[in-house]
Order: C-alpha cells, then structure tokens, then sequence
C-alpha cells in the first residue's frame, strides 16, 4: 500500500467517532498493521511505505512528512497527512531487540533496515508535527474524534514523544479497570509512585505485559518508567469506579467507590470529631446509595449529597445522626455495601493516616484524609502501632512546626494525632511508606475550568487554575511568556488579558523545564437564549402540546384571568384602593374585600400627608373615565380632591399628571 | 457594582454557553467550579433543581438521566402591588448585566444589582429593574432584547400547573405485583426513606432499585401501579392520605415548604417568581412550631394570598396556620 493509504487507514483506526472525548495514543504494533493491511506482511509493506513517502515530497523521512503538513487544511485533507510518519516513530519506540532500554534512534534504523544509530537528520522537528496532531484533534476537530496530547515521556524532548505512544498497549489500557478493581484502588485516588506500583504490582501477571510488569517491579528510576506511572495515575484519577457490564445484560455493571475520614473539628481541649464521606465519581449518584456495613449490624446509612470531591458525612438513615468515624478499626480495611445496588465503598486500612485542610479540597470545614503530605501548610497525621514513634521522630526532625495534639475523644483507641507545618523532607520515614510528593515527573495540570463539548477547549470566562506536580522548587511559571506571580496556595490564577485561543505554559525548575497547552474556545460559537430549551408542560414532563408551553420564565399558554395585586405586597402599607371609574373605592381599614375592579391608586393616609402609590398595569390605560359612575363617587372624589393639599409628590412627572388628572376629575364631580 | 460571581452564577454562565448539558456534564461541571466556589453543602441535583425554580434552566429527564438546558431571558414581572418590578431570569451571559442596566438608564427605571438571594450566598446575582409602570419596564425588556410578559410569570404559571388530582388521572395505571427489585420507600409523614412495606394498602411511593436499568419511582396502590416524577408521588401520597405539610403565613405572605418533600418543579418555579429569589431555609428548632415531622423547610416569601391560595388549592392542601418568623435562617444546607 502507498504511504498516502497507510496514512489513512492509520489515521481512521486511531480517530474516530467511536473515541469521541477520550484520549487517543498512537500505540501501533505489528499485529495492528498486519489487521489494517489484511495480510500477516503489514510491518514489511508498512516500512516500505515509509521508506518511499507521500507522493511529490522529497528528503529524508522527517523532511519529507515536516513538508505535507505545511498548509496542509488548505489542500482539503481532511485527516493529517503526516500521521503515519508519527506511527512510525511510535512502532520504533516499542520494537524489540537488544538494546539498552533508553537507546531509541538504534530501534528507529533497524525497522529501516539501516545500519545507522544516530539521530535522523530532521527528527528535532518532529515536535511540530506532534503539536499539530494535538491542535488538530483538539481544536479543529473539538475532540469529536479523540483527544491527542503531545505528552513527552520524562525529560526526553525529542523521543518522548514516540515513547509516551508506546507505555502501555490497547489492550492494558482496557483491562486496567480491572488491574485498580483487583489491587482495591479508590477510583480518582491521587498516589504516590511507590505506593501505586506496590499496589498494583501483585495483581498485574494476567493483565499487563511481561515489559510493563518489570518496569512496575524495578526500582530504577527510567523516563520510561516514569511516564508509565504518569498514565496509571491519570487513568486511575479517571476511572469511574465501573467493571465492564456482563454481555447478557442481565449482569449490573460493578463499581466501587472509596471513603474517607474528616475531621470537621479539632478543639483546644483535644475534643476531636471524626466523620466518614464519601468520594464518588460522576457516574454515581450519592442519593441512590444505602448503606450497609458488617461493624454496624442492622443499621443503614445515608449518603448526603454535595457537590465537590466527597459527599456530606454518612449518617444512620433512621435517626439522620452521623457515623463518628472513631467506631471503625482505621487500621483494618473497612466495606460498607449498598443494599440498593450493590455498588462497595471501601476505606483502605492504613496505619499513618494524612489529613489536610477540608476548606481548600472541599469547602468542608476542619481536615480531611489525603494520601499525601502536602509541601506547604498544615496537615495532621493520625498514627497507631510501631508507626507512632518513627512518625513522632520525624515529624520532630523535619517539620517547621511539628507537636501531639492531647485527643480526648474522635480517634479509635491506640490512635495518637500529631499536627505539623512546613515538611521539609522526607527522611526516613520517605523509604518506608509513600506519603511524600516524591514524582520523578513533573506534571502541570488545570483545575476548576470548564471546558466545551468533548474537546479540551476552555470558556474565556470559565479558566482553569494552573497546578504544578512536583517534587523540585519551580523556578518560573511562565504563560505565553509572562511570569505568573507565585500564588500563596499554589494555584496559578490565568490572566484574562493574556489568553490567546492556543496559550503554551512553560514551567522551569532547576535542571529542567515541561510545558503543557491550554486552549480556550474563542470563536465558532454564540451565547444561547433558549434555543435548545425543550418546552415542558403543566406537570412539568416535555410538552407534547402546542396548548402549554413552559421554558423557564416564557410561559405560552390559553387564557388567564387578569391579575389584580393584592395591595398587602406593596412596599407602602394601603388603606384605601382606587379605581379609574368615579366611585371605584375599597376601605381596606374597614375589613373590605379585595375589589373585582382593577385599582389604579393605593392610597396610605397618615396624620401630615396622604400618600398615592400607582398600582395599574399602565400608565397610558390608567386614565380615570368620567363618562360613568359606580359605588360612592362622593368618597372617590372626597379622597382625591380634599386631601390634594396634603397629597405627597410623585416620584415622577408622568404619575404626577396622572394624579392631577384624577384630581381634577374629582373636583368636576 | 458588578460582584463576582457565585456558584450557581457561573453554572448558569457555563449552561448558557452550552444551550443544554447532559446530566454527567452538569455534575461534572458542579465538581470542577466546587474548587473554586463555594456552593454551601448544595448538590448537584439541588443546584439545577434551584436554578430551574428560578426559571433560569429547564430539567428534562431523558433516558433516566437529565438534560439541564439553558431557559430563553425574561424580565419576571413580579405579582406585586406598586411599583413595577421586574426580575432577570433565564441564560445569561458576563456581560448581560451590563446591557440590561444600560436598557434601564435610558427609560429612567432604576436598576438594582444583588449579589444573590437573600441569605442564599450560593445563588446568581439578582437583576432587578424597577420601573414606573408596566410599560416602561417593557420598554427596558425591549431595549436589552428580552421578553416580559403582560402578567406576572407567577400568576400565570399558578394558573398553568396541573393539579395533583388532573397528574394521578394522567398516570399510566397498569395491574402487576409488586417487582422483587431492591428498593426504599418514601414515609410520607417523616420525609425518610425506609424499608419497602410490600402488602402494605393505601398509596405508596416507592423507589425501585433494578439490577442494570435505571432506578424508577412508582405509586403503588395495591396490585395497582404507575410510574411517577418523585414529586408529584409525595404529593399525590400527601393528599391521598389527607396530610396537610404546607405553611402560608397570611400576615408575612410566606410559604413554607418542607425540605424534604419538595414542591413537583412547575411549583416551586411558581412560587420562586413571586419574589425572584431563590427560598430560605428556615430550621425549626428557630420557631415555636408543633412538632410537624419535618425539620427543615425552605420558605418562599413574598407569595401574594391568591397565587398561595391557587397553589395550595392544586396541591390538594390546606395551609397550617402557623406564624412563619421573619428572619430564620440555618446554614450550610445539608440536603
């Protein structure tokens, strides 16, 4: 086949509809080419492809795909012409052979059949060819057909790239659901490499590769294998706690959730009150959830919902009191199992228990459980057994402000609870448990946007914060060249006035640098008034008539009776109604009803002056008519004319005509 | 003075932006901006069940989820006597603000910008425009480009409601035995959930827990069944069984909703428009009421007697007569 049909065979089996939102990698092997091309000579017919190149281009390989992409939407393709190239690149990073696990260029010459091992002539300019898969997914296509992101493994700018496409297979990706269900990770859970590796390690023979099994199991520190803990982080930070529906569609789909301790309140005195909320992805509903636990036989709990990270704390669904969370062992793994749908919420047993200030995770007072300790600011450490000592001794050591909190009542028994500021190193305690920011990445990420449709394109009003991941002191934080001021609580605020549709940040630490894009939605799309609004009828269900039509505040509808307001809703407090026929007075003093006729004037009387407050619909249709009399015209007159004198001006000069037209209708009475 | 925005505010911007989000979408969006705003203890069904009282968003239910879609802009004439008021509601956008306070400067009525609702620091900012009459307050909703209607939004939609007795006849009733699914039932007296009563006779409100569907709500009565929004079921269980939960204070012009059995959408939408402002939550235990089952309630002010009277009278209820007081609030909410 032609470079040009790799291409877009290539190109449709990575986007597509089918991938619409979701992270798209450009992983290819020699099984996937032998699939695409329908012969087992898909690797042989592919590097032949690649050898020969686009049509009407010369150079070398990078030369030649670095010369399609230019004006490349002009020339009306609809996919990117250069992606079988980027294939390429990323089937080199995965090829097998006897090389040093970091060597790259060696594995790229030998697909070539090349005797080679340097860098190909061009191949630092690949990244522009990366960066415009990323705009092109993203922004012109909305990440309708998945969302490409050039994520550079480690610290290698230039073949990072193909390495990121190449960590884990189609195939892991899809069975890691299952790998966390099997290790009994919390879904969304934020863990420190070590402390993922030694979880899931254990559980990954049948489900990852043999290679990706021994780089979780080393300990030597690689790009590779950190950019492997990079993507396990983020898939777990995304997993929605679901397995796979069983096929008969009689199997409910299993999913799990994780609890959390909260300490809503730490006082003086060392009263401490313990709770337990829960932290559950999107796709569940805390309302539907009732709960059973085997340390609380024959009771059922309730899960209040809020929005944010965790739920309001579990409470007894008979009596609506909250669970003090110093009933359960924390050193034991704890299940509570909804009786409703069978969904588990599991608190993992631990023996060093972090909490950080719930205000600025959850607008939660008091702290609540994390899995790190936090750089900056306060946290408190819970600790029982052998633990107690080592942590008390470092906390000693290597902490600003480090001191045992006296508890008197919120912890099980054997607990001790310590506050500390300022952790300036791990020390020992770092080498045997994973409670420290120890990343060897540094990653930046955005929190608290919102972005549009599927893509990762932000609202101009609704920009994220920028957060950087890690372990080294950031030097800068640059945001389309500017310096951002360093923010007190590690949230970079992006500057309105300096957004672009494409914004590339750039942050420097001491030895290294990473940079991350953020785009935001600039043009193509128009503030709504309704148009998407489905009418919904008089019970509040869609309408299927065209008799009631309801849309928030535009109500299309038959007939209603007039409104006549009910003068006790005025801000003046009236005694007497008056309407625009001669004779059309209420007395409300006197207990009259409200009147069928529509009043025009409320009038409040007081000692010094009488005060007229309109109350028709209109001024123009509130003219008094002379022409016929009801009631007492003689009061009606009496009350306009007599108290003229004592009458408070209006607060306009069209109501001020308009009363002295009724005036002096009076008076010809 | 602009104020920054709260978090129901910039939902509302976010659903605007988008015309309409699928349920996933919308809790999505509720976590992301909860980093950033505080939304006091309000879930995300509360939060679009508020801003759909408001008349901000419509809630469709769609294949046992939800669509929150962004309302058309319409300056609600509020069921006041005196000056005409009219309050903001539907999609906005940043700037609307702006275009309706310039609307109102040139017809000389008077523009007032609130924060949010009374007591309610997690609601939009209130757009409120005072004007002489009617038809000035229709020449500011012409300017801005909004729609006003002649009558209050209030009144009409009081009139507009179904009642509980009209929504049980429009039930699809259909003879079975009670499914063997998971579930809880709904006590109408104590607001709670509980184990389901099966057997049990009279009206009951049940929610159903399927093994891979959707869970569903359902009245049953006897061998008798009919799937139901949940509200409307509380209430057509309420006035079955003749049980009286609502409070309108005559004197203050209050209504008073218990928190737990809210008021079927079109309702609370009715009621929210009297004033323009989203309810109050008032604690019991600040008042010298009766024990009356519930705790909690959400009071909705500025409900004039013959909207209260119409509501009321459609709910299948009679009022408590109880004193409502003027100032009893209760926070954070926990739903």
């Amino acid at each position: 086949m032609s470079y040009e049909i790799w291409n877009e065979r290539l190109a449709s089996s990575f986007f597509n509809p089918a991938h619409a939102g979701k992270r798209v990698y450009l992983h290819v092997t020699p099984e996937k080419l032998n699939a695409l091309v329908g012969n087992e000579h898909g690797l042989t017919d592919f590097i032949a492809a690649i050898k020969v190149g686009p049509v009407g281009f010369s150079g070398t390989i990078c030369e030649k795909a670095l010369a399609t992409r230019r004006n490349w939407r002009d020339r009306r393709v609809s996919l990117p012409p250069y992606l079988a190239s980027l294939c390429f690149f990323a089937l080199a990073a995965d090829h097998e052979g006897d090389w040093p696990a970091h060597a790259y260029y060696p594995r790229l010459w030998h697909l070539l059949g090349d005797p080679d091992y340097g860098r190909p002539q061009g191949f630092e300019l690949m990244r522009e060819l990366w960066r415009d898969l990323e705009t092109w997914s993203i922004v012109h296509r909305e990440g309708a057909l998945g969302i490409f992101k050039a994520q550079i493994a480690g610290r290698r700018a230039n073949v990072g790239l193909p390495i990121a496409q190449t960590i884990l297979t189609e195939e892991e990706r899809r069975r890691l659901p299952e790998l966390f269900e099997a290790s009994d990770l919390e879904p969304g859970a934020i863990l420190a490499p070590d402390a993922l590796a030694a979880a899931i390690v254990g559980h990954s023979a049948s489900r990852l590769r043999r290679r990706t099994q021994i780089l979780l199991a080393t300990t030597d520190e690689s790009d590779y294998r950190a950019e492997l803990f990079e993507i396990l982080q983020t898939e777990l930070a995304e997993w929605d706690g679901t397995l796979a529906t069983g096929s008969d569609e009689t199997t409910p789909a299993s999913s799990r959730a994780g609890l959390r301790l909260w300490l809503p309140s730490i006082d003086a005195a060392g009263f401490v009150k313990s709770r337990l909320v829960a932290s559950l992805p999107e796709t569940m509903e805390a309302g539907d959830l009732l709960l059973a636990c085997q340390s609380f036989s024959g009771k059922q709990f309730e899960c209040p919902a809020r929005s944010g990270p965790c739920s309001g704390a579990l409470r007894d669904s008979a009596s609506g009191e909250e669970i003090k969370a110093e009933q359960l062992p924390w050193d034991s793994r704890v299940e509570f199992k909804c009786v409703l749908n069978g969904t588990r919420l599991i608190l993992p047993a631990a023996r060093l228990r972090i909490f950080i200030n719930a205000l600025e995770v959850a607008h939660l007072g008091g702290f609540i459980e994390t899995r790190l300790i936090p750089l900056t600011g306060e946290f408190y450490i819970a600790a029982c057994g052998p633990e107690t000592a080592l942590v008390a001794r470092w906390g000693s050591q290597h902490c600003g402000e480090w001191r045992e909190v006296a508890t008197r009542s919120g912890l099980p028994a054997n607990w001790r609870l310590f506050r500390g500021a300022g952790s300036r190193s791990p020390g020992s305690l770092g080498a045997r448990y994973s409670i420290f920011q120890t990343r060897t990445a540094s990653r930046i990420r955005f929190e608290g946007g919102i972005r549009a449709g599927s893509g990762t394109r932000y609202f101009q009003f609704a920009l994220p914060d920028i957060i950087v991941d890690s372990a080294n002191p950031l030097t800068a934080l640059r945001f389309n060249d500017t310096i951002l001021a360093d923010p007190q609580d590690g949230r970079y605020a992006i500057p309105h006035n300096l957004t672009l549709p494409v914004n590339v940040i750039d942050a420097t630490f001491d030895d290294h640098e990473t940079h991350e894009v953020l785009y935001v939605l600039s043009d193509g799309w128009t503030w709504r008034n309704g148009e998407d609004c489905i009418p919904s009828g008089e019970f509040g269900q869609p309408s299927t008539t065209a008799d009631t039509r309801i849309r928030g505040a535009d109500v299309q509808c038959g007939t209603v009776p007039e409104y006549i307001p009910d003068p006790k809703t005025a801000e003046e407090n009236p005694a007497v109604l008056i309407g625009a026929v001669p004779g059309q007075i209420a007395d409300l003093r006197r207990g009259t009803p409200l009147p069928p006729w529509p009043p025009v004037w409320m009038v409040s009387i007081r000692r010094r002056e009488v005060v007229f407050s309109f109350c028709g619909s209109s001024i123009a249709t509130a003219h008094p008519q002379p022409g016929h009399v009801e009631g007492s015209a003689k009061k009606w007159s009496g009350l306009l004319w007599n108290t003229r004198k004592r009458t408070k001006l209006m607060r306009t000069a069209r109501l001020q005509a308009l009363l002295r037209t009724y005036q002096e209708v009076a008076h010809a009475l | 003075m602009p104020s920054s925005p709260t978090a129901l505010g910039q939902l509302l911007h976010v659903v605007t932006a988008r015309g309409a989000i699928s349920w996933r979408d919308w809790k999505e969006a509720c976590g992301s901006l909860s980093t950033r705003f505080d939304f006091h203890g309000l879930s995300p069904a509360g939060a679009a069940r508020l801003l759909d009282e408001l008349g901000h968003v419509e809630i469709t239910p769609q294949n046992g989820s939800a669509t929150v879609m962004a309302a058309p802009a319409v300056l609600v004439r509020l069921p006041k006597a005196g000056t005409a008021i009219g309050v903001l509601s539907g999609g906005r956008s940043p700037q609307t603000a702006q275009k309706l306070e310039s609307a109102a400067v040139k017809h000389g009525a008077r523009f007032i910008r609130l924060p949010h609702s009374h007591d309610r620091p997690e609601t939009p900012e209130v757009l409120r425009v005072e004007a002489e009459d009617i038809s000035a307050l229709a020449a500011v909703a012409a300017t801005a480009g909004i729609q006003l209607g002649d009558k209050p939004v209030a009144w009409v939609l009081a009139h507009v409601c179904g009642t509980v007795a009209a929504y049980h006849s429009s039930l699809i009733w259909r003879h079975a035995p009670e499914p063997a699914f998971q579930g809880r039932e709904f006590n109408t007296l104590t607001g709670r959930f509980e184990p389901i009563k099966r057997g049990a006779t009279g009206a009951r409100l049940v929610q159903y827990f399927p093994r891979v569907h959707a869970p569903f709500w359902e009245i049953r009565d006897g061998e008798r069944a009919a799937k139901t929004d949940r509200d409307w079921g509380i209430y057509v269980c309420l006035s079955r069984a003749e049980r009286e939960q609502l409070i309108y204070d005559r004197e203050l012009n209050a209504l008073a909703v218990p928190l737990e059995k809210p008021l079927p959408r079109p309702f609370g939408r009715t009621l929210a428009l009297c004033r323009g402002e989203a309810p109050e939550l008032l604690s019991v235990a600040q008042t010298s009421w009766p024990a009356t089952g519930s705790d909690r309630y959400h009071v909705y002010r500025d409900v004039p007697c013959n909207i209260a009277d119409l509501v009321l009278h459609k709910l299948g209820q009679n009022a408590l007569p109880l004193h409502i007081p003027a100032q009893s609030l209760n926070y954070p909410l926990h739903e």
